[in-house]
């Protein structure tokens, strides 16, 4: 608390250690003195520009505005992403934290399943399930139902298809270097552990495409199901110490093909970006 | 509107992200703080961000304060040290300006009331190794270590050195 | 598009299965504050999602701005003058006041952040919510979340304003607070506020449109609709099951709309009086207009 005393700083010997016209111990009294009494120090402040506090405050006022970044966004920063950006990419909701952790389960299920049977069957499982999960993150993030703004955010001029690029980045960035990382641990020779690669990504960009002009959600079912169905009717009958290899999809002429169908996919959504723009909404009431 | 809070209760409202408690500290505060950080540096530019990275760091720690001694006294510990950090990015600027009034009236002392009269010639006859060790432990609270890092010397020199200077003013008053 | 006017319908109609939300809704507004007065399933948040750009008709001509939304271009260029309230707005409950208006802020453009920050501390100390910059949006009252709401769509001082619904469960405090807002903002824009209580049209409005069914009812000034009124409300002791509408107010008496009955006082109409009899039944009850019944 401070005490009021009972002896101020006389004015003139205020203004005096302001401008740096008293002597030392003057100097040290005052500022002994001042640390102790709240109306010396209130009498100090016509003695400094108003403008040069002013302007202190309005900077300090600025800092403390600014929202604290997080590490990811600190790095990313550093690599030269525009601030505003890595705020979107910060902010926007997606749901990754429980998303990441139901797919870490299922690539850990998946992986150890591998480890401990080893056989073709298992990394034929694995490379066929491996890229469904990349899509249901993706697809997730492009469709406004779980987001509580989507009203507000139909109505900025931001297109909606830069923001669902923007959330599908944030997903897909972490769920493929999960993905990547469980790959690692498959057992396969070569190659054999990434053949999964090329599918996900055909996949997330046929989605899209259609989902310019159909329900995401139902493309992405559709999708997803029909490659698993492919998958399974392709090798009936093939030896099962080699089912990968049997798989056209995961033969080199085959990911050549998948290649080229995403490319082709991939011009169709850039070619109609502009429909994500009332398709999800048009539909609420 | 004045703020009748006090400095406390402004900083338990800081802590609960009040930014209208730091304009009312910073009202109270900025001016004192301003005037005594330019009695340590005189580049006014040094000064404002070291006043500006004061109040940013109330703002983000407020719980610092831990309730004892005044709250002017501890806001004066957090700004000294941010000068100092300024300083170390500017290596060509000192800690205390170079030329030094060292011409004291005795009305001043008087003036003062305090029984500083005989003090004030002999804090001046000091040398400036001692003066300095003598403003940065006793008058801005720096610790040893601080003030040694601050001067660029060895805590043992500053502590020879603080010793000396006790004993000549010592000596000066008896 | 003529000087004065803002935003045009012609003969707009949107349908959600089989339910006609708008039918044939042609009308224009322009500066100053237009009231769009209805009760619930009208119509009125179908019609300013139209306006806003958020919903596409299924028919009919629509100019926002001196542009077509139906392009995308044109889309674009009506929302970087726009300002929107929904009806019912969401949250990102987890951010300060000031992520939140800064977030919305970088999605409307304005990609400087120093000036983005500014025109964010301008917008939050426009609705009164300069001291809560950094409290969460979890944290604040229902009243405070829609000043945040609020100030989202005053960023960038906007050409025009679709609000709809804003001032709802506020309490008069603060209702008085948001008309101030408003009627500020108003004198060089325009405003479209959606509403079904008739003080917020008496305090605010140049204009208001009543909705009901899917179609517009009166096109009119405040006090012309009033008069409309005159003389068709009186204040007897007793009910009478013949007027059209009739309650017992806080005085004991009863307010009757329609033909008095016997010993009745002759009442000052009130917009509420005029509202009611445009509407013609008592609030909550479904119109009977035929094809539509509970779209909005």
């Amino acid at each position: 608390m401070t005490a009021n005393p009972s002896w101020h700083i006389d004015p003139e010997l205020l203004a005096g250690y302001v401008t740096g016209a008293s002597g030392r111990a003057s100097r040290a009294s005052v500022e002994s003195h001042l640390v102790t009494c709240a109306s010396c120090r209130a009498a100090m402040a016509p003695l400094i520009a108003t403008d040069r506090l002013d302007r202190n405050l309005a900077a300090i006022a600025d800092r403390v505005d600014r929202p604290r970044l997080h590490l990811v966004e600190r790095l990313l920063e550093r690599v030269g992403v525009p601030e505003h950006v890595t705020r979107v990419l910060a902010v926007t909701p997606t749901e990754r934290g429980a998303w990441l952790a139901g797919m870490l389960v299922a690539l850990l299920v998946a992986v150890t399943a591998d480890l401990f049977s080893a056989s073709e069957v298992t990394v034929f499982a694995f490379l066929v399930a491996a890229p469904l999960l990349p899509l249901v993150g993706v697809t997730a993030a492009v469709t406004f139902r779980q987001d509580p703004l989507r009203e507000l955010v139909a109505a900025v001029p931001t297109p909606v298809f830069k923001l669902f690029m923007m959330r599908a980045l944030v997903v897909l960035a972490p769920t493929i270097a999960v993905a990547a990382g469980a790959s690692m641990l498959v057992p396969g020779q070569g190659w054999e552990p990434v053949l999964w690669l090329l599918p996900s990504f055909g996949l997330i960009v046929a989605t899209l495409a259609l989902g310019s002009w159909f329900p995401v959600w139902a493309v992405a079912w559709t999708l997803g199901g029909a490659w698993v169905l492919a998958a399974a009717v392709w090798v009936r009958g093939a030896p099962s110490a080699d089912l990968v290899g049997s798989y056209a999809a995961f033969r080199p002429a085959g990911q050549l093909v998948l290649l080229a169908l995403s490319l082709l996919a991939g011009f169709v959504v850039v070619v109609r970006r502009d429909s994500f723009d009332l398709v999800d909404l048009g539909r609420t009431s | 509107m004045r703020d009748l809070r006090s400095d406390e209760v402004l900083l338990v409202a800081i802590g609960e992200q009040d930014q209208g408690a730091l304009t009312a500290l910073y009202q109270r505060h900025a001016p004192w703080l301003t005037a005594r950080l330019t009695h340590r540096c005189g580049d006014s530019d040094v000064v404002d961000q070291a006043l500006q990275d004061t109040f940013v760091a109330v703002w983000r720690k407020p719980a610092a304060y831990r309730g004892s001694g005044e709250v002017a006294a501890w806001l004066w510990g957090i700004a000294v040290r941010r000068l100092i950090d300024q300083l170390r990015r500017r290596p060509a600027l000192a800690y205390l300006p170079a030329a030094e009034q060292t011409v004291v009236s005795a009305e001043d002392e008087v003036l003062v009331g305090l029984h500083h009269g005989e003090l004030a010639g002999t804090l001046d006859r000091l040398s400036p190794e001692l003066l300095s060790v003598v403003q940065a432990t006793v008058l801005d609270g720096l610790s040893t270590r601080e003030a040694a890092r601050l001067l660029g010397i060895p805590t043992g020199t500053v502590k020879s050195r603080a010793a000396r200077a006790r004993a000549q003013l010592r000596e000066a008053l008896a | 598009m003529t000087a004065t006017t803002t935003v045009e319908l012609a003969e707009v109609t949107k349908s959600y299965g089989s339910t006609r939300a708008l039918d044939g809704i042609t009308v224009a507004f322009g500066r100053g504050v237009t009231g769009v007065l209805g009760p619930n399933g009208a119509g009125k948040t179908t019609l300013l999602r139209i306006v806003a750009t958020v919903l596409a008709p299924d028919s009919g001509a629509l100019r926002v701005l001196g542009e077509d939304p139906a392009e995308v271009r044109g889309r674009l260029s009506i929302r970087r003058r726009l300002g929107y309230f929904p009806q019912e707005p969401g949250y990102y409950a987890n951010l300060t006041t000031f992520e939140f208006v800064d977030y919305i802020a970088i999605l409307k453009e304005m990609t400087v952040r120093r000036a983005r920050h500014d025109e964010v501390r301008r917008v939050l100390a426009e609705v009164g919510l300069g001291d809560a910059t950094h409290k969460r949006i979890k944290a604040l009252s229902g009243g405070m979340r829609r000043r945040v709401i609020l100030a989202q769509a005053l960023l960038g001082a906007p050409e025009l304003l679709v609000l709809d619904e804003p001032a709802a469960g506020l309490d008069p405090e603060q209702r008085l607070r948001f008309r101030e807002t408003v009627s500020a903002v108003a004198e060089h824009h325009t405003v479209l506020l959606s509403t079904h209580q008739t003080e917020d049209v008496t305090a605010l409005c140049q204009r208001v449109v009543v909705i009901d069914g899917g179609r517009i009812l009166r096109d009119a000034t405040p006090e012309a609709l009033v008069e409309a009124a005159r003389g068709r409300v009186w204040l007897a002791d007793r009910a009478d099951p013949g007027a059209r509408l009739s309650w017992r107010t806080g005085t004991g008496q009863h307010r009757l709309i329609g033909d008095p009955p016997a010993g009745a006082t002759l009442a000052e109409p009130a917009l509420e009086d005029a509202y009611l009899l445009l509407i013609g039944r008592p609030v909550g009850t479904e119109p009977d207009v035929a094809g539509s019944s509970r779209g909005r």
